[in-house]
């Protein structure tokens, strides 16, 4: 099952930071890391991950850099510090939603847990 | 293989970034076609990212940096084994990336480059409304719809036939050769003219009453007339033929309004209309002073009582056609019948009977200059402009329009170029003119906005006419242009109040001046008509009252009591002056016009100011003296009657 656009618009950004959360992402890495977390619910076209990246850059919630050590240049995301506060901001709000809507039984049970953070980011 | 091998050096230099050019390294790095087709992709992702990255329409550096992300994602995603269409697939269409990536990309550019953007996009938007504006108000026509100019003909015709007096000063003046006056200003009529038995041009100016007798008689008879009668326009062809030789050469010239160009419509406005009886009869009233003295040296009595008569009668003619300067002119017409008594009286005090001094007395008592009356004469040009320039919305308002600023452009040629055409140049401006109205919109003031100033100025105007000098009542209307006289901004924004505003500060002077010439005859008559039946002078003017005088005028400067004492024999009536003291009936300095010396009524003298500590006000002002008067000369110390 794949989101409605309006609730990806919404999840997605969260969701990619959290991923970066982890540690530094290169652009194939976030898609394929979003459709093993999320089971493909979470999974989006390149067409849109890379201007989300882009946009979350332009906030200045994630830092790209580009590396060229490796077999082919990749350019790596990382969140901010104002990034992990704006997520740990996403994730209460979208756990108060999560509690709404399992108390209306909407949901039942969570079946992504969040990743731990890893404060500054960290090895690919 | 790198790009920069394979690529020949001008793509190179094409694709160079201008510091890198200056740095010496022309590598082409920005050319991400090159990039695109240099690495080992297949051609349908090949195709893709070339189709994104070209679509994105980004600077150089940002569709390298995107080609570079998209080459690795594919490459990542090759190298997990995954088949090139499961890999394009998702990525989704290239012309939707394509828009997304753009617009995150130019999200991150620097911030110079936003304001530069939205700079321009305020720009652009500001100049549509701008434009917009202008295509709305070019679509406001002014509409003209009062005829001021029949309205002040209709005076004109008011009266019967039998009772104008135009054709009469026409055929008079034509007699005199006055029409070559427009053109000739030493013309022997004009030079007849205010002649004084003791001047080097009596002899000429005799001659010439002599040899115009009969058209002296008939400007006499036509003086008495009712009504002037005679129709003014804006063009040579609103004048009737006989007429036109009276006008100046330009005015002559100047053609028939027969279309909508600038120049017709400025032609039909009531500011370019011609006025030529005003210097006509200012001129004849001015030969009928030095009638009037001829007449008196030859004991003429009738014949100088009817000049006398004859002017004060030109002094309501002129006042047919109301606006401040034909008040001015009557203001002269009149003060010139006052130094005329006033000759007659002090060299020949016996001539006129009781009965022609009362009658005297009493036409100068009616003869009035109507100062408000030629206000509302202003008013109706003003707003007749204002017709010409701003739309109407039928609740007093309007805005600036095309053709209204078109109009004002023309108006110094129009009203006085008279010949000029300004039609080639109007059109010439007219994308100027287009391209400035809405700015002109906003800078200059609403038809409301003007007609309530314009209102204001000449309601503080009338007050300061009708106010006496002592009162000060009048500051208001210079009060009301300061600040269009300090600040070129109020100046553009009122523009049609800065350009059409009379001098009214100098009108409601030469009405105070004319006033206190009336009071001046009127005490002089009176003072004679006392002598004669009881002998001798009252010792004071309060004696003249009720037989006399119905009450003794004020001091026009002070608002006291007139001074008035018999000096060497003779009367004397005089104000304190400028100065406000009582310099005992001595006249103050005169160093500018000494020639004038020994003339009652010389509006020269009549203070303008009131700077009392000037050393030329010195002195007072004579209302009314049957002695001759001399002004000291500077540093002097005579008195007047020495």
């Amino acid at each position: 099952m794949k989101l409605e656009r309006e609730l990806m618009r919404g999840a997605g950004p969260v969701a990619v930071m959290q991923l970066l959360a982890g540690g530094e992402k290169y652009g194939y890495e976030l898609v394929e890391s979003l459709s093993r977390h999320s089971n493909g619910v979470l999974a989006m076209g390149q067409s849109t991950l890379y201007p989300m990246l882009y946009n979350l850059e332009a906030k200045e919630l994630v830092k790209s850099r580009l590396d060229e050590s490796g077999p082919r240049p990749r350019r790596y995301y990382r969140l901010t510090a104002k990034g992990e506060r704006k997520l740990a901001a996403d994730t209460k709000q979208w756990q108060a939603l999560w509690e709404s809507l399992r108390s209306l039984g909407i949901a039942t049970q969570p079946r992504i847990a969040p990743q731990p953070r890893r404060a500054g980011g960290g090895g690919r | 293989m790198t790009p920069t091998a394979a690529t020949p050096i001008w793509r190179r230099l094409w694709h160079t970034r201008l510091r890198d050019a200056i740095r010496g390294r022309i590598d082409g790095s920005l050319d991400w076609r090159q990039l695109v087709a240099t690495t080992n992709l297949p051609p349908e992702m090949v195709n893709m990212i070339g189709q994104v990255v070209r679509r994105t329409r980004l600077w150089r550096s940002e569709k390298v940096d995107v080609a570079r992300e998209l080459i690795a994602h594919f490459q990542d995603g090759l190298s997990t084994g995954r088949l090139p269409q499961q890999l394009l697939l998702p990525f989704g269409d290239a012309r939707v990336a394509a828009q997304l990536i753009r617009r995150a990309k130019k999200r991150n550019r620097p911030w110079p480059w936003h304001v530069w953007r939205w700079s321009c996009w305020s720009c652009l938007a500001l100049f549509s409304v701008y434009v917009l504006m202008a295509g709305y108000l070019l679509l406001g026509q002014p509409s003209v719809t009062t005829d001021y100019l029949k309205s002040v003909n209709a005076r004109a015709f008011a009266a019967p036939r039998a009772e104008r007096a135009w054709p009469l000063y026409r055929e008079a003046l034509l007699e005199m050769g006055a029409q070559s006056t427009a053109q000739d200003p030493e013309a022997p009529f004009t030079q007849a003219g205010n002649v004084r038995p003791d001047s080097e041009n009596w002899p000429a100016a005799e001659q010439f009453l002599s040899r115009h007798a009969a058209a002296v008689a008939k400007l006499r008879q036509a003086g008495q007339r009712a009504s002037l009668g005679l129709q003014v326009g804006t063009t040579a062809e609103s004048f009737a033929p006989e007429d036109r030789v009276f006008l100046p050469d330009q005015m002559q010239k100047r053609s028939q309004p027969s279309g909508n160009s600038v120049a017709d419509v400025g032609h039909s406005m009531l500011i370019a209309a011609i006025l030529p009886q005003l210097t006509l009869l200012n001129q004849a009233s001015s030969l009928l002073a030095t009638d009037c003295r001829r007449a008196a040296r030859a004991m003429d009595a009738e014949s100088a009582f009817d000049d006398v008569q004859a002017q004060l009668g030109m002094c309501r003619h002129v006042q047919e056609t109301s606006f401040l300067v034909s008040a001015l002119i009557a203001g002269s017409i009149q003060t010139t019948a006052c130094t005329t008594v006033s000759d007659v009286l002090l060299e020949h005090p016996d001539l006129w009977s009781k009965e022609q001094l009362l009658d005297l007395a009493h036409s100068f008592s009616r003869t009035h200059v109507g100062w408000r009356r030629a206000l509302e004469g202003e008013r109706a040009m003003f707003y007749d402009i204002v017709q010409r320039v701003y739309t109407d919305d039928g609740e007093g308002d309007g805005r600036l329009t095309q053709a209204g600023m078109r109009l004002l452009n023309a108006v110094p040629q129009v009203v006085f170029g008279g010949t000029e055409h300004p039609k080639a140049e109007g059109q010439a401006s007219d994308s100027l003119l287009m391209a400035l109205l809405p700015a002109a919109n906003f800078m200059v003031a609403s038809r409301r906005e003007m007609a309530d100033l314009y209102d204001q100025f000449l309601d503080q105007s009338a007050k300061l006419i009708d106010a006496p000098i002592w009162d000060g009542e009048g500051s208001g209307a210079s009060r009301l242009m300061e600040p269009l006289e300090n600040s070129q901004l109020r100046a553009l924004r009122y523009v049609l109040v800065s350009l059409f505003a009379p001098a009214t500060s100098a009108a409601a002077r030469k009405a105070a001046f004319c006033r206190a010439a009336q009071d001046g005859v009127l005490i002089g008559i009176a003072l004679e008509l006392y002598r004669r039946e009881h002998g001798d002078w009252p010792e004071s003017l309060a004696a003249l009252t009720p037989r006399w005088l119905p009450e003794v005028p004020v001091d026009r400067i002070t608002g006291d009591v007139l001074h008035y004492k018999i000096d060497a024999g003779a009367p004397l009536v005089y104000s304190v002056g400028i100065d406000l003291d009582d310099d005992g009936g001595r006249l103050p300095f005169d160093s500018l016009k000494a020639e004038t010396a020994g003339r009652l009524f010389d509006e020269f003298r009549f203070p303008n100011t009131r700077r009392a500590d000037d050393p030329a006000n010195d002195g007072d002002w004579i209302i009314w003296t049957t002695r001759p008067m001399k002004f000291r000369s500077v540093g002097g110390t005579q008195p007047p009657s020495d």
